[in-house]
């Protein structure tokens, strides 16, 4: 079976992404695929680097090296110096962390190209990407979320009336960012004013909510198996400072040497009350049922310790390190969860729609030869069926 | 039997260390896949903290094993051998709890005859002749041995199991360091031909080549066991892996790769 694996991209996640690809190109069984890394540039252009998996081609100012790729339908062409080489795909593994990589672009153009691919599809991938969005829907499929405003470029002064209506701290983030980047929390006027004009260099759109003082994060995956929708169990990250900072999620791991993600300090699973723990589990088995998703996405639940309640957060469609430390506990290594995503994603296939003929075209231009020798202009009106 | 256990999971992973080593030999690779197996490693007798009793041959070993099975009643598990614990591993591969076998740098194969070993064995003999002191002969390993496990050491040697590998029915995963000494890479293409449907890994390093390589093995390990465990679906493709336009050993001398046997 060949795969393609993707990552990199333009995202501001890229890095993130070229780790999470290289955790996947040790993961996937040589024995059982063929396996074709495809990183995209950060200028967007798709290239097969030489020595992958080691995380040394990708530091430096240069571009790793490489042939330039592209894809086709069902296939991956590897551009050579006379003639390039087409390779069939059987499925596309995507590392590809925020952006167009994990707003549903990327998958459109998958589907485009007739190649199956392991996140969730076109839709849900916009709407999860977008924090605005995304509230909506996850409020109108019964889970509880922090109220926010949006926030345009020009609507400062409503902002601060918003502010002060919830209640200083608030936090600010770009709608359509992962990671923790551009956000950041305000406790008064000139911090808020600060902290917006930071989300708007990464999104015209920015979202604002109370920020929780006394909170515990937590963490639920959600993967297909052969039909089955397989939730994980709940993990706490427990390395906190105020609020997670990209460093603090993404480079925690580099210090101590490894440059594992999985390294970095959790707990696993989370001891939280029971209650709770049932209605995370549910919330994140009807999100990832009713959105019709597949892959692993990670839903991210933020518990109020003052209050009580539980919170979805937001839903990552392409999690990093693809939530792989999530199922160990069910007995699903990494390495599995590769065999489990791709499986589902050639088992569901592309071409979902039925072949639907035609002959709208032949009557119109039967009918155009008959009027008057040109097309009409209401194709309706002139014998073919009402569309 | 001394015997250790951790991690979770319902899947049993039995460690068998080899000749000199203990249960703790194969800690790095436990510490890893103790996640989502539930790792069981023992002490051979005369290792670790297992005491030689008496004389025992490969056999015993074997029932040895068997007995700390039933004590943690474990009826399914995967074989996972170093060196001297490819003999047990081997000689068990038949028993009908055994669903795969990992066999790293493993023994059990007849050693071709060098002319070291020609010369070694000359001059032992000689001095035998000659009524000469003899105890310098013999490997440093063999001379550091108590006279039980001497004669223990003598059992097991002189076992060959050549024959067993056509009857090998059960999955295996060979691992083997490109440069070992001690059970030299021939032995690892005999048994990869010797036994029907084995995958050959081969890496860089010697007879310790998965303590060089802890991480990368032990994803070998969980690949074949999913293989095992959740059956190969959808691919089929089975490939040889030299040529593919991607190797997870690129820049490495082109003999070190994974193989697969030709069914």
């Amino acid at each position: 079976m060949n795969i393609a694996v993707v990552y990199g991209g333009t995202s501001c996640e890229r890095d993130v992404s070229i780790i999470t690809g290289i955790q996947a190109l040790g993961m996937l069984d040589k024995f059982r695929y063929e396996v074709y890394p495809v990183l995209i540039g950060a200028d967007g252009g798709m290239g097969m680097p030489e020595n992958a998996q080691s995380i040394r081609t990708y530091i430096g100012e240069k571009p790793p090296a490489g042939a330039p790729v592209y894809f086709e339908k069902g296939a991956l062409c590897v551009k050579g110096r006379l003639k390039s080489k087409r390779i069939r795909i059987d499925c596309a593994l995507l590392c590809t962390h925020g952006g167009t990589g994990e707003n549903g672009a990327l998958q459109g153009f998958f589907e485009m190209c007739s190649i199956p691919y392991t996140s969730p599809g076109v839709e849900p991938s916009a709407i999860c990407m977008n924090k605005i969005t995304s509230k909506s829907i996850f409020l109108g499929l019964g889970a509880n979320v922090l109220p926010a405003a949006k926030v345009q470029r020009g609507g400062e002064k409503e902002t601060i009336n918003y502010a002060k209506k919830c209640g200083y701290p608030v936090i600010v983030k770009p709608a359509r960012q992962g990671s923790s980047i551009g956000i950041d929390v305000a406790k008064n006027d000139v911090e808020l004013l600060a902290a917006l004009s930071v989300a708007f260099e990464f999104d015209e759109f920015a979202i604002i909510e109370r920020a929780l003082e006394n909170f515990t994060e937590i963490n639920c995956a959600c993967v297909k198996s052969r039909g089955e929708i397989i939730v994980s169990s709940l993990e706490r990250p427990v390395c906190w400072k105020e609020f997670l900072t990209f460093e603090d999620k993404y480079l925690s791991g580099g210090k101590s040497g490894g440059g594992k993600i999985n390294a970095s300090a959790r707990e696993f699973p989370a001891k939280i009350p029971q209650d709770k723990e049932e209605y995370i589990k549910r919330t994140s088995y009807n999100v990832y049922k009713e959105l019709g998703m597949k892959g692993v996405v990670r839903f991210d639940y933020l518990i109020d310790n003052d209050g009580g309640e539980v919170y979805l957060n937001e839903a990552n469609t392409i999690p990093g390190s693809l939530a792989n430390y999530l199922f160990t506990d069910k007995g699903i290594d990494g390495n599995r969860l590769m065999d489990i995503i791709i499986e589902e994603a050639v088992a569901e296939g592309v071409d979902k729609g039925g072949k639907f003929s035609s002959d709208v075209l032949r009557a119109f231009g039967a009918a155009g030869c008959e009027a008057c020798g040109t097309f009409s202009a209401n194709a309706c009106k002139i014998g073919a069926r009402h569309i | 039997m001394h015997y250790k256990v951790c991690g979770r999971g319902e899947k049993v992973l039995l460690f068998l260390h080899g000749w000199g080593g203990s249960c703790d030999s194969f800690l790095p690779l436990i510490n890893i896949l103790k996640d989502t197996y539930r790792c069981v490693s023992v002490d051979f007798y005369g290792h670790g903290a297992t005491r030689a009793k008496r004389v025992y041959t490969l056999r015993d070993f074997t029932s040895g094993v068997r007995e700390v099975l039933q004590k943690e009643n474990i009826t399914s598990c995967a074989v996972i051998a170093h060196s001297f614990g490819g003999r047990v591993a081997l000689d068990m591969s038949d028993a009908p709890g055994v669903n795969a076998l990992v066999i790293i740098d493993g023994a059990g194969l007849k050693p071709r005859l060098t002319l070291k070993k020609l010369a070694r064995k000359a001059d032992y003999k000689i001095k035998k002749l000659l009524k000469k002191d003899t105890s310098d002969c013999g490997s440093p390993d063999y001379r550091a041995l108590t006279p039980i496990m001497k004669a223990t050491f003598n059992n097991i040697v002189n076992t060959r199991q050549d024959d067993v590998l056509g009857q090998i029915i059960k999955p295996t995963l060979l691992i083997w360091g490109k440069d070992d000494c001690d059970t030299p890479l021939w032995m690892a293409h005999k048994m990869h031909k010797g036994i029907k449907g084995s995958r050959l890994v081969v890496l860089e390093g010697g007879h310790f080549c998965y303590l060089d390589h802890a991480f990368e093995v032990s994803g070998y390990i969980r690949n074949f066991l999913n293989g095992v465990y959740y059956g190969v679906d959808g691919g089929g493709n089975m490939r040889h892996s030299r040529g593919g336009a991607y190797s997870s050993h690129a820049g490495v001398d082109s003999t070190c790769g994974i193989q697969n046997s030709v069914k």
